[in-house]
């Protein structure tokens, strides 16, 4: 089935129960940086103050863009781990439509070991991503209004 | 000093198992363990003493007040502060740092110049930073070429007059570095500059008594010698503590009030405005005499054999960077990984039950001028093991291995 037929929540419940089906955290981490492998990288010129998620210690970059009907999100880090985690979120929301994206309460955070990960304040910028391009998705939304 | 395992028996946090692994705490430059002795002080103060100190005439107010007095003479005795010093409490280095840059703020004039290294911590950058921009005077950062002062251009600046303030860390948070103080302090108080040392990773180290090492102030944390957090000191020759104008003003500091004057109270008073954190100072005292009752000699030896051990087998890493190659080193050393962020390794170092600190260390200008924003910290105490060292050191090439087959791929 094309994973593009389940909605995001449905997607994501396939994240949530990969993760948790791995018993440590190295598998975990394991499972995290396959995932990150197959995220495109922001090259480093577009890397810029603009795009860069405000609170990431380890430096978060966000590119959006809406075209076709359709929310185009890429996400890149410096540090392994979260790109993987970010990995996730662009699988779940690149290529959704702004409506689906506005209606979608991320899950894969809390309901896994990614929250403990990312509890401390140096990556309060982290679970920010979503809401960020929730605001994009809406945005887009309005201009067509 | 008694043996390991009878020392590590006084430290109760410890014995326990993290992950499902025994915890190996290696993070001791920001933060050291209490032993019981500190811990039961402190709660035997709340449980039978506890009281506003200077401040009431009732019997508990007497045991507080007697108790904190009596700390603050054990910081100095610890010290070897000598007659004509005097000790401050304060919440911490920070707190100290702040007190005594903003304190002397009325002494500078624009075309005056303060030094600082650029290995300093933020807690002693920001402060000069901000007091050379309200008074115009000009902060001169003392370049570390590989982890050592340029004394050269130390003596250049220190020569061409007006430096009247030098502010350095005894021993460097990130590289370990330990400064030439006696070398440092010397010519500085020639030129007529008054001289800081940031005391905060070099106190575990440095033995010799304060006054030895030409210091006019020199500030710790307690949290970074066995004792409680959000106490520390500020100590100072009184002649130096008298030049500073109270931060923070108050209950406490002053002498007579009225309602549109004050007149303040001598020292130690003037500066402590509020109520002091004396619990903390109490448990502070606790912790100095539990150092000075293992032996501080043997104490900075065993916490410098360790760390020279940490360096042996790190700097057998393939990939692996110390950062820094000073002539002495001491508490802590920095290191980056080829393709591994700092974070990543940390994450999964943790992972492992081994706690080191990754990030900027508070030292963002010193990890620069070493070419990168992030490094992991591995910093032992006397109370870790070589055993730990070891493990430390097999978990970060696995942590290594486990990121290399990803970082190849993408």
């Amino acid at each position: 089935m094309d994973e593009k037929e389940l909605s995001i929540a449905e997607y994501e419940q396939t994240f949530i129960d990969d993760l948790n089906e791995l018993e440590d955290w190295f598998l975990q981490y394991e499972y995290l940086l396959q995932i990150s492998a197959d995220l495109p990288r922001i090259p480093s010129e577009r890397r810029k103050e603009e795009n860069r998620v405000q609170g990431c210690q380890s430096g978060v970059w966000l590119e959006m863009a809406y075209t076709d009907g359709r929310i185009r999100v890429t996400a890149d880090s410096e540090a392994l781990i979260i790109r993987g985690i970010l990995s996730i979120a662009v699988d779940l929301l690149d290529g959704r439509t702004p409506e689906e994206i506005v209606s979608y309460s991320p899950r894969y955070i809390s309901e896994t070991n990614i929250k403990k990960q990312i509890s401390t304040d140096r990556f309060n910028g982290l679970s920010s991503v979503v809401d960020t391009v929730k605001q994009f998705a809406a945005g887009a939304i309005r201009r067509e209004d | 000093m008694p043996d390991i395992e009878t020392i590590r028996k006084d430290f109760p946090i410890l014995s326990q198992q993290v992950y499902d692994r025994p915890l190996i705490y290696l993070d001791n430059a920001a933060t050291t363990q209490m032993p019981e002795t500190v811990l039961r002080r402190l709660e035997e103060h709340y449980r039978k003493d506890n009281a506003n100190v200077h401040r009431g005439i009732h019997i508990l107010s007497e045991r507080s007040t007697e108790s904190y007095e009596k700390a603050r003479d054990t910081v100095h005795g610890f010290l070897g502060g000598g007659a004509g010093s005097e000790v401050i409490f304060t919440s911490g280095t920070t707190d100290s740092i702040n007190l005594a840059a903003f304190g002397l703020a009325h002494t500078l004039s624009p075309g005056d110049r303060v030094i600082v290294s650029v290995l300093e911590h933020h807690a002693n950058l920001l402060p000069w930073q901000r007091l050379c921009a309200v008074s115009g005077a000009e902060l001169l950062v003392l370049p570390c070429p590989d982890g050592e002062p340029d004394l050269t251009q130390y003596e250049q600046w220190l020569s061409e007059g007006r430096v009247r303030i030098v502010a350095l860390t005894q021993v460097s948070n990130l590289t370990g570095t330990v400064f030439p103080l006696r070398k440092m302090s010397r010519p500085a108080r020639e030129a007529g500059a008054l001289f800081l040392a940031d005391g905060a990773q070099g106190l575990r180290h440095e033995t010799a008594p304060v006054e030895e090492l030409g210091c006019d102030f020199y500030c710790f944390s307690g949290h970074k010698v066995l004792g409680p957090t959000g106490i520390g000191v500020l100590w100072g020759k009184k002649e130096a503590l008298e030049l500073l104008e109270p931060l923070r003003l108050g209950g406490g500091m002053v002498d007579v009030v009225q309602e549109q004057s004050y007149t303040a109270a001598g020292l130690p008073a003037r500066l402590e405005a509020g109520t002091p954190n004396y619990s903390g100072a109490i448990a502070l005292a606790a912790a100095l005499e539990y150092l000075t009752s293992l032996n501080r000699k043997q104490v900075s030896d065993r916490e410098d054999e360790l760390l020279r051990y940490a360096e042996k087998q790190l700097s057998g890493i393939p990939g692996l960077h110390i950062l820094g190659k000073p002539q002495e080193r001491a508490g802590a050393l920095s290191f980056t990984l080829d393709d591994v962020h700092p974070f990543d390794a940390a994450s999964v170092v943790d992972k492992f039950g081994i706690a080191l600190r990754s990030g900027t260390h508070c030292a963002q200008p010193a990890l620069a001028s070493f070419g990168v924003s992030a490094a992991l910290r591995l910093s032992p105490a006397f109370y870790n093991t070589f055993e730990e060292i070891d493990e430390a050191v097999k978990a970060i090439v696995r942590t290594k291995e486990m990121f290399q087959k990803w970082t190849k791929k993408s």
